[in-house]
Protein backbone atom coordinates (compact mmCIF):
# COMPACT_ATOMS: atom_id res chain seq x y z
CA UNK A 1 0.00 0.00 0.00
CA UNK A 2 2.58 2.48 0.71
CA UNK A 3 4.79 1.50 -2.18
CA UNK A 4 1.69 2.01 -4.05
CA UNK A 5 1.34 5.80 -2.61
CA UNK A 6 4.88 6.17 -3.44
CA UNK A 7 4.86 5.00 -7.16
CA UNK A 8 1.67 6.89 -7.75
CA UNK A 9 -0.69 3.78 -8.76
CA UNK A 10 -3.32 5.28 -6.73
CA UNK A 11 -3.27 8.66 -8.31
CA UNK A 12 -3.93 7.64 -11.84
CA UNK A 13 -6.73 8.51 -13.62
CA UNK A 14 -6.63 12.05 -11.87
CA UNK A 15 -8.24 14.48 -13.74
CA UNK A 16 -6.59 17.23 -12.80
CA UNK A 17 -2.29 17.47 -11.56
CA UNK A 18 -1.90 15.77 -8.31
CA UNK A 19 0.76 18.41 -7.30
CA UNK A 20 -1.56 20.80 -7.03
CA UNK A 21 -3.11 19.52 -4.16
CA UNK A 22 0.25 18.11 -2.29
CA UNK A 23 0.79 22.29 -3.12
CA UNK A 24 -1.63 23.66 -1.04
CA UNK A 25 -1.88 20.80 1.65
CA UNK A 26 1.79 21.70 1.94
CA UNK A 27 2.98 18.28 1.72
CA UNK A 28 5.59 16.54 -0.75
CA UNK A 29 3.67 13.13 -0.89
CA UNK A 30 0.94 10.98 0.93
CA UNK A 31 1.68 8.57 3.99
CA UNK A 32 0.01 5.81 5.57
CA UNK A 33 -0.94 7.00 9.11
CA UNK A 34 -2.63 3.67 10.47
CA UNK A 35 -4.83 0.44 9.52
CA UNK A 36 -8.49 0.57 10.34
CA UNK A 37 -10.57 -2.32 12.02
CA UNK A 38 -7.50 -4.92 11.93
CA UNK A 39 -6.91 -6.03 15.41
CA UNK A 40 -4.46 -9.44 14.64
CA UNK A 41 -1.86 -7.70 12.43
CA UNK A 42 1.10 -5.84 14.09
CA UNK A 43 1.82 -2.27 13.55
CA UNK A 44 4.81 -0.31 14.04
CA UNK A 45 4.86 1.41 17.24
CA UNK A 46 4.29 4.68 15.42
CA UNK A 47 1.37 4.01 13.98
CA UNK A 48 -1.90 4.05 14.82
CA UNK A 49 -4.83 1.73 15.23
CA UNK A 50 -8.28 2.68 14.48
CA UNK A 51 -11.42 0.54 15.35
CA UNK A 52 -14.79 1.52 14.28
CA UNK A 53 -18.16 -0.17 13.81
CA UNK A 54 -22.13 0.52 13.65
CA UNK A 55 -21.97 0.32 17.66
CA UNK A 56 -19.46 2.63 17.89
CA UNK A 57 -20.13 6.13 17.69
CA UNK A 58 -17.07 7.56 17.75
CA UNK A 59 -14.03 6.00 16.43
CA UNK A 60 -11.73 4.30 18.38
CA UNK A 61 -7.96 5.12 18.31
CA UNK A 62 -4.95 3.96 19.92
CA UNK A 63 -1.31 3.99 19.24
CA UNK A 64 1.67 2.82 20.89
CA UNK A 65 3.41 5.64 21.37
CA UNK A 66 1.07 8.61 22.09
CA UNK A 67 0.17 9.31 25.71
CA UNK A 68 -2.65 11.71 24.40
CA UNK A 69 -4.47 11.86 21.40
CA UNK A 70 -7.11 14.38 20.58
CA UNK A 71 -9.54 13.41 17.61
CA UNK A 72 -11.29 16.13 15.66
CA UNK A 73 -14.59 14.94 14.23
CA UNK A 74 -15.19 17.12 11.11
CA UNK A 75 -17.86 16.33 8.69
CA UNK A 76 -16.57 16.15 5.12
CA UNK A 77 -17.42 19.25 2.99
CA UNK A 78 -18.05 18.11 -0.67
CA UNK A 79 -16.44 20.32 -3.38
CA UNK A 80 -18.43 19.49 -6.21
CA UNK A 81 -21.51 21.39 -4.38
CA UNK A 82 -19.02 24.05 -3.35
CA UNK A 83 -19.00 23.32 0.06
CA UNK A 84 -15.65 24.00 1.86
CA UNK A 85 -14.46 25.20 5.55
CA UNK A 86 -12.74 28.05 6.55
CA UNK A 87 -11.01 30.02 9.04
CA UNK A 88 -12.03 33.35 8.22
CA UNK A 89 -15.50 34.08 7.31
CA UNK A 90 -16.39 34.63 3.44
CA UNK A 91 -16.45 38.01 2.10
CA UNK A 92 -18.57 38.75 -0.79
CA UNK A 93 -18.01 42.60 -0.93
CA UNK A 94 -15.60 43.80 -3.56
CA UNK A 95 -12.06 44.90 -2.39
CA UNK A 96 -11.44 48.07 -1.53
CA UNK A 97 -10.39 49.31 -4.96
CA UNK A 98 -13.15 52.36 -5.33
CA UNK A 99 -11.49 55.17 -7.38
CA UNK A 100 -10.09 58.21 -5.33
CA UNK A 101 -11.70 61.02 -7.09
CA UNK A 102 -9.26 63.87 -6.70
CA UNK A 103 -10.37 67.09 -7.13
CA UNK A 104 -8.17 69.72 -9.43
CA UNK A 105 -5.72 70.73 -6.52
CA UNK A 106 -6.57 74.75 -5.95
CA UNK A 107 -10.08 74.35 -5.09
CA UNK A 108 -11.95 74.17 -2.05
CA UNK A 109 -12.66 70.64 -2.58
CA UNK A 110 -9.12 69.76 -2.88
CA UNK A 111 -8.46 71.91 -0.08
CA UNK A 112 -11.19 69.99 2.28
CA UNK A 113 -9.73 66.58 0.58
CA UNK A 114 -6.19 67.11 1.99
CA UNK A 115 -7.62 68.52 5.25
CA UNK A 116 -9.53 64.57 5.25
CA UNK A 117 -6.81 62.41 4.56
CA UNK A 118 -4.30 64.04 7.09
CA UNK A 119 -6.86 63.67 9.46
CA UNK A 120 -7.23 59.94 9.00
CA UNK A 121 -3.65 59.82 9.13
CA UNK A 122 -3.80 61.11 12.56
CA UNK A 123 -5.76 58.17 13.46
CA UNK A 124 -4.14 55.73 12.34
CA UNK A 125 -1.01 57.02 14.14
CA UNK A 126 -3.09 56.91 17.51
CA UNK A 127 -4.73 53.44 16.75
CA UNK A 128 -0.82 52.17 16.41
CA UNK A 129 -0.04 53.73 19.25
CA UNK A 130 -2.76 52.36 21.17
CA UNK A 131 -1.68 48.87 20.16
CA UNK A 132 1.26 48.99 22.62
CA UNK A 133 -0.99 49.49 25.56
CA UNK A 134 -3.20 46.09 24.71
CA UNK A 135 -2.16 42.73 26.25
CA UNK A 136 0.62 41.49 24.27
CA UNK A 137 0.05 39.44 21.61
CA UNK A 138 1.81 36.27 21.56
CA UNK A 139 3.45 34.59 18.71
CA UNK A 140 1.68 31.84 17.25
CA UNK A 141 2.56 28.54 18.42
CA UNK A 142 3.06 25.71 15.49
CA UNK A 143 -0.42 24.19 15.70
CA UNK A 144 -1.68 27.75 14.90
CA UNK A 145 0.66 28.05 12.83
CA UNK A 146 -1.17 25.11 10.67
CA UNK A 147 -4.26 25.77 10.53
CA UNK A 148 -4.71 27.14 7.11
CA UNK A 149 -3.01 24.10 6.05
CA UNK A 150 -4.96 21.67 7.80
CA UNK A 151 -8.10 23.74 6.61
CA UNK A 152 -7.27 22.79 2.95
CA UNK A 153 -6.37 19.20 3.66
CA UNK A 154 -10.05 18.84 4.82
CA UNK A 155 -11.42 21.00 1.97
CA UNK A 156 -9.34 18.90 -0.29
CA UNK A 157 -10.40 15.20 1.47
CA UNK A 158 -13.35 14.45 -0.28
CA UNK A 159 -11.76 14.60 -3.79
CA UNK A 160 -8.37 12.87 -3.02
CA UNK A 161 -10.96 10.25 -1.06
CA UNK A 162 -12.93 9.63 -4.58
CA UNK A 163 -9.92 9.32 -6.57
CA UNK A 164 -8.25 6.77 -4.08
CA UNK A 165 -11.39 4.69 -4.20
CA UNK A 166 -11.25 4.68 -7.78
CA UNK A 167 -7.37 3.28 -8.03
CA UNK A 168 -8.04 0.90 -5.15
CA UNK A 169 -8.87 -2.11 -7.43
CA UNK A 170 -5.04 -1.08 -9.38
CA UNK A 171 -3.29 -2.14 -5.96
CA UNK A 172 -1.85 -5.66 -6.28
CA UNK A 173 -3.58 -6.75 -9.62
CA UNK A 174 -1.91 -7.13 -13.04
CA UNK A 175 -3.65 -4.36 -16.33
CA UNK A 176 -5.94 -6.54 -18.15
CA UNK A 177 -5.28 -8.60 -21.64
CA UNK A 178 -6.11 -6.84 -24.20
CA UNK A 179 -9.24 -7.83 -25.93
CA UNK A 180 -9.57 -11.19 -28.37
CA UNK A 181 -11.12 -11.01 -32.24
CA UNK A 182 -14.40 -12.29 -31.06
CA UNK A 183 -14.88 -9.90 -28.39
CA UNK A 184 -13.98 -6.94 -29.94
CA UNK A 185 -16.86 -7.68 -32.66
CA UNK A 186 -19.27 -8.33 -30.28
CA UNK A 187 -18.48 -4.76 -28.87
CA UNK A 188 -18.35 -2.89 -31.63
CA UNK A 189 -21.55 -4.38 -32.35
CA UNK A 190 -22.95 -3.32 -29.20
CA UNK A 191 -21.48 0.38 -29.28
CA UNK A 192 -22.61 0.75 -32.92
CA UNK A 193 -25.81 2.91 -31.98
CA UNK A 194 -23.87 5.63 -29.49
CA UNK A 195 -20.77 5.30 -32.55
CA UNK A 196 -23.37 7.05 -34.81
CA UNK A 197 -24.89 9.33 -32.32
CA UNK A 198 -21.15 10.78 -31.15
CA UNK A 199 -20.36 11.17 -34.68
CA UNK A 200 -24.13 13.23 -35.52
CA UNK A 201 -22.73 15.33 -32.30
CA UNK A 202 -19.30 16.17 -33.36
CA UNK A 203 -21.02 16.98 -36.67
CA UNK A 204 -22.48 19.66 -34.60
CA UNK A 205 -19.87 20.93 -32.66
CA UNK A 206 -17.57 21.08 -35.31
CA UNK A 207 -19.28 22.67 -37.91
CA UNK A 208 -22.66 24.85 -36.43
CA UNK A 209 -20.89 25.48 -33.06
CA UNK A 210 -17.69 27.75 -34.16
CA UNK A 211 -19.95 29.95 -36.16
CA UNK A 212 -22.69 30.62 -33.37
CA UNK A 213 -19.71 31.01 -31.16
CA UNK A 214 -18.18 33.42 -33.12
CA UNK A 215 -21.45 35.17 -33.79
CA UNK A 216 -22.08 35.24 -30.15
CA UNK A 217 -18.54 37.04 -29.75
CA UNK A 218 -18.63 39.58 -32.20
CA UNK A 219 -22.16 40.96 -30.83
CA UNK A 220 -20.41 40.57 -27.43
CA UNK A 221 -17.50 43.07 -28.51
CA UNK A 222 -20.18 45.35 -30.48
CA UNK A 223 -22.26 45.68 -27.38
CA UNK A 224 -19.11 46.17 -25.34
CA UNK A 225 -17.75 49.39 -27.93
CA UNK A 226 -21.43 50.79 -27.47
CA UNK A 227 -21.53 50.54 -23.72
CA UNK A 228 -17.99 51.83 -23.13
CA UNK A 229 -18.92 54.97 -25.60
CA UNK A 230 -22.43 55.15 -23.44
CA UNK A 231 -20.14 55.34 -20.50
CA UNK A 232 -17.80 57.86 -21.93
CA UNK A 233 -20.54 60.32 -22.32
CA UNK A 234 -22.10 59.60 -19.14
CA UNK A 235 -18.72 60.16 -17.44
CA UNK A 236 -18.10 63.18 -19.30
CA UNK A 237 -17.54 66.76 -17.92
CA UNK A 238 -16.97 69.97 -18.86
CA UNK A 239 -14.58 70.76 -16.84
CA UNK A 240 -12.58 68.57 -14.35
CA UNK A 241 -14.27 70.28 -11.10
CA UNK A 242 -18.09 70.11 -12.46
CA UNK A 243 -19.91 67.44 -11.94
CA UNK A 244 -20.38 64.88 -14.62
CA UNK A 245 -24.33 63.81 -15.34
CA UNK A 246 -23.78 60.50 -13.86
CA UNK A 247 -24.00 62.67 -10.49
CA UNK A 248 -27.01 64.64 -11.68
CA UNK A 249 -29.39 62.43 -12.74
CA UNK A 250 -30.41 58.61 -10.72
CA UNK A 251 -31.04 57.25 -14.24
CA UNK A 252 -27.58 58.06 -16.06
CA UNK A 253 -26.55 56.64 -12.84
CA UNK A 254 -28.54 53.79 -12.75
CA UNK A 255 -27.32 53.16 -17.02
CA UNK A 256 -23.94 53.34 -16.12
CA UNK A 257 -24.37 50.56 -13.29
CA UNK A 258 -26.09 48.84 -15.64
CA UNK A 259 -23.59 48.74 -18.53
CA UNK A 260 -20.69 48.38 -15.79
CA UNK A 261 -22.10 45.21 -15.13
CA UNK A 262 -22.96 44.03 -18.61
CA UNK A 263 -19.07 45.50 -19.47
CA UNK A 264 -18.11 42.96 -16.58
CA UNK A 265 -20.33 39.69 -16.43
CA UNK A 266 -18.17 38.52 -19.51
CA UNK A 267 -14.85 39.06 -18.00
CA UNK A 268 -16.24 37.49 -14.51
CA UNK A 269 -17.74 34.53 -16.62
CA UNK A 270 -14.07 33.65 -18.58
CA UNK A 271 -12.21 33.83 -14.44
CA UNK A 272 -15.52 31.05 -13.40
CA UNK A 273 -14.92 28.94 -16.44
CA UNK A 274 -11.25 29.07 -15.25
CA UNK A 275 -12.11 27.31 -12.40
CA UNK A 276 -12.70 23.88 -14.38
CA UNK A 277 -9.26 23.87 -15.32
CA UNK A 278 -8.20 23.17 -11.20
CA UNK A 279 -9.28 20.48 -8.68
CA UNK A 280 -12.73 21.69 -7.09
CA UNK A 281 -11.29 21.63 -3.81
CA UNK A 282 -9.72 25.07 -4.44
CA UNK A 283 -11.92 27.61 -3.09
CA UNK A 284 -10.49 30.83 -4.08
CA UNK A 285 -12.88 31.50 -6.91
CA UNK A 286 -16.25 30.37 -4.69
CA UNK A 287 -17.12 34.54 -3.32
CA UNK A 288 -16.83 35.50 -7.04
CA UNK A 289 -19.20 32.61 -8.32
CA UNK A 290 -21.56 33.72 -5.91
CA UNK A 291 -21.07 37.32 -6.47
CA UNK A 292 -21.70 36.76 -10.35
CA UNK A 293 -24.54 35.10 -9.80
CA UNK A 294 -25.98 36.82 -7.01
CA UNK A 295 -25.71 40.16 -10.00
CA UNK A 296 -27.38 38.02 -12.74
CA UNK A 297 -30.34 37.10 -9.91
CA UNK A 298 -30.47 40.77 -8.96
CA UNK A 299 -31.16 41.72 -12.40
CA UNK A 300 -33.63 39.39 -13.33
CA UNK A 301 -35.65 40.16 -10.19
CA UNK A 302 -35.28 43.59 -11.22
CA UNK A 303 -36.62 42.36 -15.17
CA UNK A 304 -39.35 40.80 -13.80
CA UNK A 305 -40.76 43.24 -10.83
CA UNK A 306 -39.82 45.79 -13.57
CA UNK A 307 -42.72 44.02 -16.11
CA UNK A 308 -44.93 43.83 -13.44
CA UNK A 309 -44.91 47.63 -12.80
CA UNK A 310 -44.65 48.68 -15.92
CA UNK A 311 -48.11 47.00 -17.23
CA UNK A 312 -49.10 48.17 -13.91
CA UNK A 313 -48.05 51.87 -15.22
CA UNK A 314 -49.76 51.90 -18.70
CA UNK A 315 -52.83 50.44 -17.93
CA UNK A 316 -53.23 53.31 -15.28
CA UNK A 317 -50.93 55.84 -16.84
CA UNK A 318 -53.68 58.19 -16.91
CA UNK A 319 -54.97 57.89 -13.20
CA UNK A 320 -51.32 57.96 -12.29
CA UNK A 321 -50.60 60.79 -14.47
CA UNK A 322 -53.93 62.93 -12.43
CA UNK A 323 -52.36 61.94 -8.71
CA UNK A 324 -49.26 62.89 -10.01
CA UNK A 325 -49.77 66.63 -11.12
CA UNK A 326 -52.51 67.04 -8.24
CA UNK A 327 -49.95 66.06 -5.77
CA UNK A 328 -47.30 68.27 -7.42
CA UNK A 329 -49.94 71.44 -7.48
CA UNK A 330 -51.16 70.99 -4.09
CA UNK A 331 -48.12 70.57 -2.19
CA UNK A 332 -45.18 71.96 -4.06
CA UNK A 333 -46.79 75.11 -5.46
CA UNK A 334 -50.94 76.03 -3.81
CA UNK A 335 -49.11 74.89 -0.34
CA UNK A 336 -46.33 76.85 -1.16
CA UNK A 337 -48.00 80.12 -2.14
CA UNK A 338 -50.12 79.44 1.37
CA UNK A 339 -47.30 79.27 3.51
CA UNK A 340 -45.18 82.47 2.26
CA UNK A 341 -48.81 84.24 2.78
CA UNK A 342 -48.98 83.37 6.42
CA UNK A 343 -44.86 84.26 6.90
CA UNK A 344 -45.47 87.83 5.98
CA UNK A 345 -48.53 88.36 8.53
CA UNK A 346 -46.66 88.15 12.05
CA UNK A 347 -47.04 83.99 11.65
CA UNK A 348 -47.96 82.31 14.84
CA UNK A 349 -47.85 85.70 16.95
CA UNK A 350 -44.01 86.25 16.26
CA UNK A 351 -43.53 90.40 15.13
CA UNK A 352 -41.67 90.15 11.96
CA UNK A 353 -40.19 92.62 10.54
CA UNK A 354 -43.08 93.89 7.96
CA UNK A 355 -41.36 95.42 5.26
CA UNK A 356 -38.30 92.62 5.22
CA UNK A 357 -41.09 89.91 5.17
CA UNK A 358 -43.14 91.81 2.86
CA UNK A 359 -40.24 92.22 0.50
CA UNK A 360 -39.07 88.68 0.75
CA UNK A 361 -42.62 86.85 0.58
CA UNK A 362 -43.40 89.02 -2.78
CA UNK A 363 -40.21 88.49 -4.14
CA UNK A 364 -40.63 84.55 -3.57
CA UNK A 365 -44.37 84.61 -4.56
CA UNK A 366 -43.83 86.62 -7.74
CA UNK A 367 -40.79 84.00 -8.64
CA UNK A 368 -43.59 80.81 -8.40
CA UNK A 369 -46.11 82.84 -10.11
CA UNK A 370 -43.82 83.28 -13.37
CA UNK A 371 -42.15 79.78 -12.56
CA UNK A 372 -45.87 78.16 -12.76
CA UNK A 373 -46.99 80.16 -16.17
CA UNK A 374 -43.67 79.63 -17.76
CA UNK A 375 -44.22 76.63 -16.93
CA UNK A 376 -48.08 76.34 -18.48
CA UNK A 377 -46.64 78.78 -21.45
CA UNK A 378 -43.80 76.27 -22.60
CA UNK A 379 -45.84 72.89 -21.79
CA UNK A 380 -49.30 74.07 -23.71
CA UNK A 381 -46.54 74.92 -26.18
CA UNK A 382 -45.58 71.93 -26.25
CA UNK A 383 -49.14 70.23 -26.80
CA UNK A 384 -49.92 73.14 -29.27
CA UNK B 1 -56.38 81.52 -11.49
CA UNK B 2 -52.62 81.13 -13.44
CA UNK B 3 -52.04 77.86 -11.01
CA UNK B 4 -55.22 76.13 -12.48
CA UNK B 5 -54.36 77.16 -15.94
CA UNK B 6 -51.11 75.13 -15.10
CA UNK B 7 -51.86 72.74 -14.10
CA UNK B 8 -54.89 72.48 -16.98
CA UNK B 9 -51.73 72.77 -19.19
CA UNK B 10 -49.67 70.14 -17.74
CA UNK B 11 -52.19 67.26 -17.96
CA UNK B 12 -52.20 66.46 -21.46
CA UNK B 13 -48.15 66.04 -21.35
CA UNK B 14 -47.93 64.19 -18.04
CA UNK B 15 -49.87 60.98 -19.63
CA UNK B 16 -46.89 60.86 -22.20
CA UNK B 17 -44.28 60.95 -19.49
CA UNK B 18 -46.30 58.57 -17.35
CA UNK B 19 -46.39 55.82 -20.56
CA UNK B 20 -42.45 56.81 -20.93
CA UNK B 21 -41.76 55.26 -17.51
CA UNK B 22 -44.07 52.44 -17.83
CA UNK B 23 -42.13 51.21 -20.72
CA UNK B 24 -39.14 51.84 -19.10
CA UNK B 25 -39.98 49.65 -16.49
CA UNK B 26 -38.98 46.90 -19.10
CA UNK B 27 -35.56 47.21 -18.59
CA UNK B 28 -35.84 46.67 -14.71
CA UNK B 29 -38.07 47.76 -12.24
CA UNK B 30 -34.84 50.48 -11.10
CA UNK B 31 -35.16 52.49 -14.54
CA UNK B 32 -38.60 53.61 -13.56
CA UNK B 33 -37.97 54.99 -10.25
CA UNK B 34 -34.46 55.78 -11.64
CA UNK B 35 -36.66 58.47 -13.92
CA UNK B 36 -39.22 59.17 -11.49
CA UNK B 37 -36.74 60.76 -8.52
CA UNK B 38 -35.17 63.06 -11.81
CA UNK B 39 -38.62 64.15 -12.74
CA UNK B 40 -39.33 65.11 -8.89
CA UNK B 41 -36.13 67.05 -8.94
CA UNK B 42 -37.06 68.98 -12.35
CA UNK B 43 -40.28 69.43 -11.36
CA UNK B 44 -39.18 70.89 -7.42
CA UNK B 45 -36.72 72.74 -8.78
CA UNK B 46 -38.48 75.66 -7.86
CA UNK B 47 -38.16 75.45 -4.25
CA UNK B 48 -34.88 73.94 -4.69
CA UNK B 49 -33.63 77.77 -5.79
CA UNK B 50 -35.81 79.41 -3.12
CA UNK B 51 -33.67 77.38 -0.81
CA UNK B 52 -30.62 78.32 -2.19
CA UNK B 53 -31.62 81.85 -2.12
CA UNK B 54 -32.73 82.34 1.31
CA UNK B 55 -29.39 80.08 2.34
CA UNK B 56 -27.49 82.21 0.45
CA UNK B 57 -29.29 85.86 2.50
CA UNK B 58 -28.90 84.01 5.58
CA UNK B 59 -25.23 83.34 5.22
CA UNK B 60 -24.31 86.82 4.52
CA UNK B 61 -26.32 87.64 7.52
CA UNK B 62 -24.83 85.28 9.82
CA UNK B 63 -21.07 86.34 9.08
CA UNK B 64 -21.42 89.58 9.19
CA UNK B 65 -23.39 89.68 12.45
CA UNK B 66 -20.49 87.26 13.67
CA UNK B 67 -17.82 89.54 12.86
CA UNK B 68 -19.81 92.69 13.91
CA UNK B 69 -20.25 91.27 17.42
CA UNK B 70 -16.12 90.59 17.16
CA UNK B 71 -16.23 94.34 16.77
CA UNK B 72 -18.61 95.05 19.76
CA UNK B 73 -16.82 92.88 21.58
CA UNK B 74 -13.67 95.12 20.67
CA UNK B 75 -12.10 91.88 19.14
CA UNK B 76 -11.27 91.08 15.19
CA UNK B 77 -10.80 87.27 13.61
CA UNK B 78 -6.80 87.07 12.39
CA UNK B 79 -7.57 85.31 8.71
CA UNK B 80 -3.54 84.29 9.01
CA UNK B 81 -3.66 82.69 12.07
CA UNK B 82 -7.20 81.76 12.10
CA UNK B 83 -7.72 82.96 15.27
CA UNK B 84 -9.75 85.96 17.46
CA UNK B 85 -7.07 88.87 18.44
CA UNK B 86 -8.21 91.94 20.56
CA UNK B 87 -8.08 95.00 18.63
CA UNK B 88 -8.79 99.12 19.34
CA UNK B 89 -11.26 100.57 16.81
CA UNK B 90 -11.59 104.02 17.39
CA UNK B 91 -15.26 105.56 18.33
CA UNK B 92 -16.84 105.91 14.99
CA UNK B 93 -16.10 102.44 13.94
CA UNK B 94 -17.25 101.51 17.05
CA UNK B 95 -20.64 103.13 17.13
CA UNK B 96 -21.61 102.61 13.05
CA UNK B 97 -20.37 98.89 13.91
CA UNK B 98 -23.08 98.40 16.91
CA UNK B 99 -25.45 100.54 14.89
CA UNK B 100 -25.55 97.96 12.17
CA UNK B 101 -25.19 94.98 14.43
CA UNK B 102 -28.73 95.93 16.09
CA UNK B 103 -30.60 96.85 12.79
CA UNK B 104 -29.22 93.48 11.42
CA UNK B 105 -30.05 91.17 14.82
CA UNK B 106 -33.37 92.39 14.21
CA UNK B 107 -33.95 91.51 11.20
CA UNK B 108 -32.61 88.25 11.82
CA UNK B 109 -35.76 86.15 12.93
CA UNK B 110 -37.50 87.55 9.69
CA UNK B 111 -35.14 85.77 7.61
CA UNK B 112 -34.42 83.12 10.02
CA UNK B 113 -37.99 81.86 9.36
CA UNK B 114 -38.03 82.30 5.67
CA UNK B 115 -34.73 80.30 5.70
CA UNK B 116 -36.24 77.45 7.87
CA UNK B 117 -39.32 76.77 5.71
CA UNK B 118 -37.63 76.94 2.70
CA UNK B 119 -35.17 74.12 4.19
CA UNK B 120 -37.97 72.05 5.36
CA UNK B 121 -39.59 72.22 1.84
CA UNK B 122 -35.52 71.39 0.88
CA UNK B 123 -35.24 68.20 3.61
CA UNK B 124 -39.21 66.91 2.72
CA UNK B 125 -38.02 66.01 -0.94
CA UNK B 126 -34.38 64.84 0.12
CA UNK B 127 -35.92 62.47 2.42
CA UNK B 128 -38.59 61.78 -0.92
CA UNK B 129 -35.46 60.79 -3.13
CA UNK B 130 -33.44 59.32 -0.30
CA UNK B 131 -36.54 56.63 0.26
CA UNK B 132 -36.04 56.15 -3.86
CA UNK B 133 -32.43 55.97 -3.46
CA UNK B 134 -32.84 53.42 -1.08
CA UNK B 135 -35.20 51.38 -2.83
CA UNK B 136 -32.72 51.71 -5.88
CA UNK B 137 -29.96 50.34 -3.88
CA UNK B 138 -31.92 47.52 -2.47
CA UNK B 139 -32.32 46.62 -6.39
CA UNK B 140 -29.14 47.01 -7.28
CA UNK B 141 -27.14 45.64 -4.66
CA UNK B 142 -29.85 43.31 -2.58
CA UNK B 143 -27.40 39.58 -1.42
CA UNK B 144 -30.66 37.71 -2.56
CA UNK B 145 -28.57 34.70 -3.75
CA UNK B 146 -26.51 34.67 -0.82
CA UNK B 147 -29.61 34.69 1.51
CA UNK B 148 -31.05 31.88 -0.53
CA UNK B 149 -27.91 29.83 -0.12
CA UNK B 150 -27.87 30.24 3.48
CA UNK B 151 -30.88 28.69 3.05
CA UNK B 152 -30.52 25.82 0.75
CA UNK B 153 -27.04 25.07 1.58
CA UNK B 154 -25.14 26.90 4.42
CA UNK B 155 -21.84 25.22 4.07
CA UNK B 156 -21.42 27.05 1.30
CA UNK B 157 -20.68 30.12 3.12
CA UNK B 158 -18.24 29.16 5.99
CA UNK B 159 -17.93 32.21 8.37
CA UNK B 160 -15.15 30.14 10.51
CA UNK B 161 -14.75 27.23 12.28
CA UNK B 162 -15.90 26.36 15.13
CA UNK B 163 -14.68 23.57 18.13
CA UNK B 164 -17.29 21.52 20.27
CA UNK B 165 -15.80 19.67 23.19
CA UNK B 166 -18.13 16.50 22.79
CA UNK B 167 -17.69 14.09 25.69
CA UNK B 168 -14.14 12.95 27.62
CA UNK B 169 -13.85 9.01 27.66
CA UNK B 170 -11.38 7.50 29.78
CA UNK B 171 -10.03 4.18 28.26
CA UNK B 172 -7.67 2.37 29.99
CA UNK B 173 -4.96 4.96 30.98
CA UNK B 174 -5.53 6.79 28.17
CA UNK B 175 -7.89 10.31 28.04
CA UNK B 176 -9.54 10.28 24.65
CA UNK B 177 -11.07 13.44 23.96
CA UNK B 178 -13.54 13.79 21.66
Amino acid sequence: MENALKVGTLFRNASHPIERIFELCGKSSMEVLGLANSPNVDVDTLKVRVTTGPSLKMPQISCARASTIQIIMFERPLPNRMQYISLNPISLALGDKAEKTMHAPGSVDAEEERQEIEKKQKIQELVEKLKFHTVAQHQLTQKEGALPRIVNQINCSWEVHKLLQRNISLVGTRSRRSLSVSERVVESATTMRDWVLMAIWQLITLYIYPIIRRGFIIGLICHRFAAEALLLVLEWRAKPDYAALKDISATAQQVEIRLQQFCYWPMQYVTLRKRKNDWESVTTSHPDYIRFYNSLWLVANDVIIGIALGHYIIDNSAWVAETISEILSTYSIAALQRTITWLMDWPAGLKLNNELAAFLGDLFLWVIDHWSSEFCYSASKAVN
Amino acid sequence: MILLGCIEALRPVLPHVIWFIGFSSFAGASMPIAIFSDLLSILTMHIYSFYVASARIFNWQYTILTSLFHLFRGKKHNVLRQRIDSCDYDLDQLLLGTILFTLLFFLLPTVIVFYLTFATARMAIISLKAILDTMLACLNHFPLFALMLRLKDSQRLPGSSLFYLLRIALTRNRWHLF
